[in-house]
């Protein structure tokens, strides 16, 4: 390590302090000609005062001053921070051992004794100024390495500090490049699932557009058929309409089927279905009549009691599930009994209320909290083909509704389904 | 009631041609089009009095037709489809049409909704005539001269419709003049009003009601209305 400059330079200013100005003479040319600047005073007072100003790099001081002593000077000068470091160099006529102590008691680090040698004097202060000046690198120094070493520390826990920060980034990396990993590969499953659904979707379209009509086609053929049959009036031990009327009820019944099967996969799984939105009562019902077979029809009694010809309902999902409703009504009751389906209102809660009241077994308790799963038929379903998709469609279609449903028994025998659906609401 | 014209634009042959016979013998004059290109091309394709339309055609789209054909005249149309998703319904409504069924349907059914829809524009038409809001008496006089006693409510629903002229009266618009809270939505008060109101005035006379919802913006009284 290179010295301080400012340790180097030769402006060195030392401050000879002695009442005697013979003294003062001799070591002024002693010491300029060692290339040193030399300060005087005359006395500790002025001594005191010209070390303030010509801050001084040594002080020689003699012992015996009048006024302020050589001892009590030094005392002074070393009570003071800003001298307190500059070393003091006594120069004495005595030679007893006490005041040389009393000297480095007051914190002199020399003396030379008088007559002043001019050798002794320049080796002691020029041993003292290249201590000092050691002394002072030394402090320089450490003060630096202190600072260098505040400033690595500094710079070591600013590394740190990225470091870890560079760590985290690298796990927050990750996390979010395994993230975006995983929801790529959930969006390529949804897509993919969406995709899925789509063609499910496009299947069951084409299977409403392409096979339903053309059931339903076949179904009046066979009726007109059966009609034409009967109306040739040929007399006969077996009627020979029976084997068309059979395969037109199972025609009716694979249309029904593959219409819930259809209202199930798309327009009640969907989320969003038609809207609720004015709709004639009367046409409505005649509507949902017409759904069924001409002899289910002959079975069904319409009451209306109500005044009211506009009802608000989704009509296409409301029409599957009231011939659902009655559809079972008379598949569930005696081939010559009657179903009736009652059209009413009630004013607490504003609603339309549809009963389906039949004269069949009745439902029994155990199957009435599962009777609208899907999947649930009835005691006797063995003699009745279908998915169990009908009722589980009608409670759906009564939730988009917000309606309620309730299952009463009917008197004697037989069973009063009751359908609420709320008026009066924001479409 | 039956129209004496009628159009059926359906590519289903076998539908097409009981719907046809069923109507024919019920004394329609019945013209089937399979593909709705033909339809368009064909002399007076727009002069009938009804239109049964299918959704799904060879040619121009079932929507299409039903806009174009609903922009010549006030003629009846009835939608017959097995299109199945579910905005079908309204999209066909918007596009014009009286009525939609979803397929299948029996020729019955297509008859029954072809009568409610020329019931209801026949009536319409003679109802040219004004319906009058008495405000001495606080009665509603129908053009047949039925009188409909009004609640306070009903009072200020009309009033509302009188001063609207036939234009759209909005549900805030409404909800403010019942003193109600618009921005409530969970609040029913005026669509139950509504409701009520219609159903007053559907006991005390066969007119058809010219009242209208237009869904989630108010509601529209279409016939003439003068207070007096």
């Amino acid at each position: 390590m290179h010295p301080d400059e400012a340790l180097e330079s030769p402006q060195t200013t030392i401050l000879a302090v002695d009442d005697e100005p013979a003294n003062l003479s001799l070591l002024i040319r002693w010491l300029e000609d060692r290339g040193h600047t030399v300060v005087v005073a005359l006395d500790g007072e002025e001594a005191l005062s010209r070390a303030e100003f010509a801050r001084p790099d040594l002080i020689l001081l003699d012992v015996q001053m009048p006024r302020l002593n050589g001892l009590d000077t030094c005392r002074r000068l070393k009570a003071d921070p800003r001298q307190r470091d500059v070393p003091v160099i006594f120069m004495t006529a005595l030679t007893n051992t006490r005041d040389k102590l009393a000297g480095f008691d007051a914190g002199a680090v020399d003396y030379v004794t008088k007559p002043l040698d001019a050798a002794e004097v320049v080796a002691r202060i020029e041993t003292h100024m290249a201590l000092y000046t050691l002394r002072r690198q030394l402090v320089l120094r450490n003060a630096r390495l202190s600072e260098e070493i505040a400033v690595r520390e500094q710079a070591q826990a600013a590394l740190e500090r990225s470091n870890k920060e560079l760590e985290q980034l690298a796990i927050e990396r990750a996390v979010r490049v395994k993230a975006e990993g995983e929801s790529a590969g959930l969006r390529r499953l949804l897509e993919e699932r969406d995709q899925m659904l789509y063609e499910r979707e496009e299947m069951l379209r084409l299977l409403a557009h392409e096979v339903r009509q053309p059931l339903n086609n076949a179904s009046a053929a066979l009726e007109m058929a059966s009609s034409a049959i009967a109306a040739s009036g040929r007399p006969g031990s077996t009627d020979p309409r029976k084997p068309l009327v059979r395969a037109q009820q199972v025609l009716d019944h694979v249309i029904g089927t593959l219409n819930n099967a259809l209202a199930a996969a798309t327009m009640l799984t969907s989320g969003n279905t038609e809207a609720i939105c004015d709709t004639e009562l009367d046409t409505f019902i005649q509507l949902v009549v017409h759904d069924l077979t001409p002899e289910d029809r002959d079975r069904l009694v319409v009451e209306s009691a109500t005044g009211n010809r506009t009802v608000q309902l989704q009509p296409v999902l409301m029409r599957l599930a009231l011939c659902n409703l009655l559809v079972n009504a008379l598949a569930y009751s005696p081939r010559a009994s009657v179903v009736r389906l009652v059209v009413a209102e009630t004013e607490e809660p504003l609603a339309l209320t549809f009963e389906v009241i039949d004269e069949g077994e009745g439902i029994p308790h155990e199957l009435r909290p599962t009777l609208f799963d899907k999947g649930t038929r009835g005691r006797n379903a063995s003699t009745k083909a279908g998915a169990g998709l009908g009722m589980y469609i009608v409670r759906r279609v009564i939730d988009l509704h917000q309606g309620r449903i309730e299952i009463h028994g009917n008197k004697p025998r037989g069973s009063i389904i009751r359908v609420s659906i709320p008026q009066g609401v924001g479409v | 009631m039956l129209p004496s014209t009628l159009a059926v634009v359906d590519d289903d042959r076998e539908y097409t041609e009981y719907l046809t016979q069923y109507l024919q013998q019920h004394g329609v004059a019945v013209s089937a089009f399979h593909d709705s290109d033909d339809f368009l091309l064909a002399a007076g394709a727009f002069d009938f009095e009804f239109y049964v339309v299918d959704l799904m055609l060879p040619g121009v789209d079932g929507v299409d037709l039903i806009r174009l054909v609903r922009r010549r005249g006030p003629a009846g149309i009835v939608v017959v489809s097995g299109r199945v998703a579910p905005d079908v319904f309204e999209s066909v409504l918007r596009a014009g049409a009286d009525m939609y069924l979803m397929k299948p349907v029996r020729v019955e059914q297509v008859m029954l909704a072809i009568e409610a829809v020329q019931r209801r524009i026949v009536n319409s038409r003679s109802q040219s005539d004004v319906w009058r809001f008495d405000r001495a008496s606080q009665r509603l006089i129908a053009p047949d001269g039925a009188h409909i006693e009004l609640s306070e409510t009903d009072l200020t629903l009309v009033e509302c419709f009188v001063s609207a002229e036939g234009s759209t009266v909005t549900h805030a618009t409404l909800c403010q003049r019942l003193g109600r809270d618009p921005a409530n939505e969970a609040d029913n008060l005026l669509h139950a009003a509504i409701y009520r109101l219609r159903r007053r005035i559907e006991r005390a006379t066969p007119a058809t009601v010219p009242l209208h919802s237009e869904p989630k913006v108010g509601y529209t009284f279409r016939g003439r209305l003068l207070a007096v």
